[in-house]
């Protein structure tokens, strides 16, 4: 009974597969594996062929979407074959359409290796069903509070997930990430050495930091490679100092396009820190997985970004710099308003934090502002801000006046709209314009 | 700029580093030896969720834009002693849950000395998931207990889901408060407990329409936001109630707070409010 249930759900979603193909190639990331597994519950683990030690988890708050493809090309630019799910579907179900899509009519995956990303809150029950024995733990950073409540919530999800059959892969450089290695059998750290684009934050009476997860006691942060994640030390307890990572990025040339682990140069196609941790966390998974350097080389240099977060668009007569956020996530905020930062010339600034719709009820999130330093942007040049949103845009305003923003020089519209961020551009003067937001709703038109 | 704002950032661009105590005393004008609103921020970088700092910040900017003469200081360490002889409002801002026990431990053996700082009228507020601090006793989603302070008549129970949502409230005394809300823990108040406000629109402590708890100058709320920077009536509330009740006065002799020194935050206000209204 077990084995036509198991053959009914996998043909059910395979011919679902070709009928999405049909009706919207490239869609259907999650409905075969919904198919399967509301006829097969254990759908994924009655996939035959699949070994665990060839299995890599990526979780994570950010990085996991970079971190998997990079994994997934390292692996396939050397002959290695890969079941994978590149587009992040990364529920259980997002896991079973990969895997039939990966499969034979009798249920047998072809792929040698299976590399997933994973919902941090799903990788208990992923795992149930398919006991991978590698797992990356990118960052555990604030996101999505409506889901996820606070870090603390996450991290306790990823250790319930964890046990003595694994290896884990932890970041050594961010305090969290770093901590569940005690929930592991074994553990491999990697982390990145402060390089030309660390930076220090700037203390005043209102920094903060964050608490040492075994002691609760204040985390000290020796440099920040990217927000919240660099060299670290808890001065009360000494998590975090006691040893050098197993795999570090020595030296990084953002010009040269390279970085150098023990030694040895590697191809780097970006130029921001936060995908030298991406680089280091594959290199560590591809080493222990018997990849030899040559073939990391060779991989890495044929990488390049699928999804940027940069972009520059022409409106109102002026060259917008876009930069996409997260807007749950203070870190990536941060990164985005350190990059605006990073050009001293007076600027226009439009920043378009909106109310959450990413989860049920939508509603006017200002969590994540408070957790950010907009003072970089100011101290930069700043010329004008537009806050861009009816929910929450005068409250963005208010954010930014608490660190120093003139309302002299500030408008707030209602949207982002293109008509109304044209009517905020129009009156200023040549200024460089760039816009920080997570959806991009100015190049909507009006409803 | 408006002037409260320019002198809130004066203030907070003078000081360095965590060990001083940041003062408006020189901001309005006032005499160093001046009996200033003695604030005591307690465990910043441990209790440090939903921009939790915004509520010091909002403390800081609205006493100034009311003439209050305030000193403000950091508990930065667990180890450190409560100094509960300088402090005349301890603020707990919203803090991870897994914190908690640690936090607990070190606060039950000063549970009676805080009880007779609060007898005082001195002022206590705790945010969201740190209300546990001042509760009866917390309960782990695994059933474990945890006896806390009972500085208010409250059990906090573990949820097995987040709520997350706006929060809309209104108090004995008429004031409303919106923000949100992120909700790990159910509140239960004990018999006779009052509640902070009444839910106008969102969850609140367990979704029976109370939201919060207080006892005299005790208060535990679940909105953050930070509420007090997205409610500067609130804060000027909780600035007054603790002058107040610690012999402090505004340099003009009156807690006002004028709606010209809150214009933004009126307008955001109505703002949270009309969208609140469309879920209504």
């Amino acid at each position: 009974m077990k084995t036509i249930r198991f053959y009914l759900a996998l043909w059910a979603a395979k011919l679902s597969v070709i009928v999405i193909d049909l009706i919207a190639k490239g869609r259907g990331t999650n409905l075969p594996g919904q198919v399967a597994l509301a006829i097969d519950p254990l759908f994924v683990k009655h996939l035959k062929g699949i070994d665990p030690a060839k299995a890599v988890f990526v979780t994570g708050t950010n990085g996991k979407s970079t971190t998997v493809n990079l994994l997934h090309h390292v692996f396939t630019a050397n002959g290695r074959t890969v079941a994978a799910n590149l587009d992040g579907a990364n529920m259980l179900t997002g896991v079973a359409t990969a895997l039939t899509k990966d499969s034979t009519l009798s249920g047998r995956v072809r792929s040698e290796y299976v590399i997933m990303e994973t919902d941090e809150r799903y990788l208990k029950f992923i795992r149930r069903q398919l006991p991978a024995k590698q797992l990356i733990i990118t960052n555990i950073q604030k996101d999505q509070t409506q889901r996820n409540g606070e870090p603390g919530v996450i991290f306790n999800k990823i250790s319930e997930a964890m046990g003595e059959d694994l290896t884990a892969f932890v970041n050594q450089d961010e305090p969290r990430s770093f901590a569940l290695g005690d929930f592991a059998g074994r553990t491999v750290s990697y982390s990145v050495k402060e390089n030309s684009k660390s930076y220090h934050k700037e203390q005043d009476f209102f920094s903060v930091t964050m608490p040492c997860s075994r002691c609760h006691e204040p985390i000290v942060f020796h440099a920040h490679n990217i927000e919240n994640i660099g060299p670290f030390v808890c001065p009360s307890c000494g998590y975090g100092g006691e040893k050098e990572a197993d795999y570090i990025v020595d030296t990084v040339d953002y010009d040269e396009h390279c970085f150098t682990v023990s030694g040895r140069s590697y191809p780097f196609n970006f130029s921001t820190p936060y995908f030298l941790y991406c680089y280091i966390s594959v290199f560590a998974v591809c080493r222990e997985m018997g990849l030899t350097e040559d073939e990391l080389h060779k991989g890495f240099g044929s990488f390049s970004d699928l999804r940027g977060r940069l972009a520059d668009k022409e409106i109102a007569g002026k060259t917008l710099h876009y930069i996409k956020m997260k807007q749950e996530n203070p870190e990536t905020i941060q990164s985005s308003l350190n990059l605006v930062a990073e050009d001293k010339n007076r600027k226009i600034f439009l920043f378009g934090l909106d109310e959450t719709l990413d989860y049920y009820p939508p509603f006017t999130n200002t969590l994540a502002l408070f957790d950010v330093d907009f003072r970089p942007v100011l101290d930069s040049g700043l010329e004008h801000f537009v806050c861009m949103s009816k929910a929450i845009g005068r409250a963005a305003a208010v954010r930014m006046m608490y660190d120093g923003f003139d309302p002299s020089h500030m408008t707030v519209k209602p949207s982002g709209y293109e008509e109304d961020v044209v009517s905020a551009l129009e009156p200023l003067g040549d200024y460089p314009v760039y816009l920080v937001e997570e959806i991009p709703y100015y190049k909507k038109p009006k409803k | 700029m408006s002037s409260d704002f320019r002198i809130y950032n004066e203030i907070r661009k003078n000081t360095k580093g965590h060990e001083s105590v940041l003062s408006n005393l020189d901001g309005l004008g006032l005499d160093d030896n001046t009996r200033a609103l003695h604030i005591l921020w307690m465990y910043p970088d441990v209790l440090n969720v939903f921009g939790g700092r915004g509520d010091l910040m909002a403390l800081m900017r609205v006493s100034t834009a009311m003439g209050v003469p305030v000193r403000m200081r950091r508990l930065d360490h667990l180890s450190d002693e409560i100094p509960l002889d300088w402090a005349d409002l301890i603020y707990y801002a919203s803090g991870d849950l897994t914190c908690m026990e640690d936090i607990l431990r070190v606060t039950m053996p000063r549970k009676d000395e805080l009880k007779a700082f609060a007898r005082k009228g001195k002022m206590i507020v705790a945010v969201s998931s740190s209300g546990v601090i001042l509760a009866d006793r917390f309960i782990r989603k695994d059933g474990t207990s945890v006896e806390a302070t009972g500085l208010l008549g409250m059990t906090m129970t573990e949820r097995e889901k987040v709520h997350g949502d706006d929060l809309w409230i209104r108090t004995e005394s008429g004031m409303e408060i919106t923000g949100n809300q992120i909700q790990l823990l159910d509140v239960s108040l004990s018999e006779g407990q009052e509640p902070l406000g009444t839910v106008l629109y969102g969850h609140g402590n367990d979704g029976n329409g109370m939201e919060g708890a207080r006892t005299g100058n005790v208060i535990y709320t679940g909105c953050v936001g930070p509420a007090l920077v997205r409610n500067p009536w609130f804060a000027a509330d909780l600035i007054r109630n603790a002058a107040e009740a610690s012999g402090v006065s505004p340099a003009c002799g009156e807690f006002l707070l004028p709606d010209e020194a809150i214009e933004q935050e009126l307008l955001s206000s109505e703002e949270a409010r009309a969208f609140i209204r469309q879920k209504m």
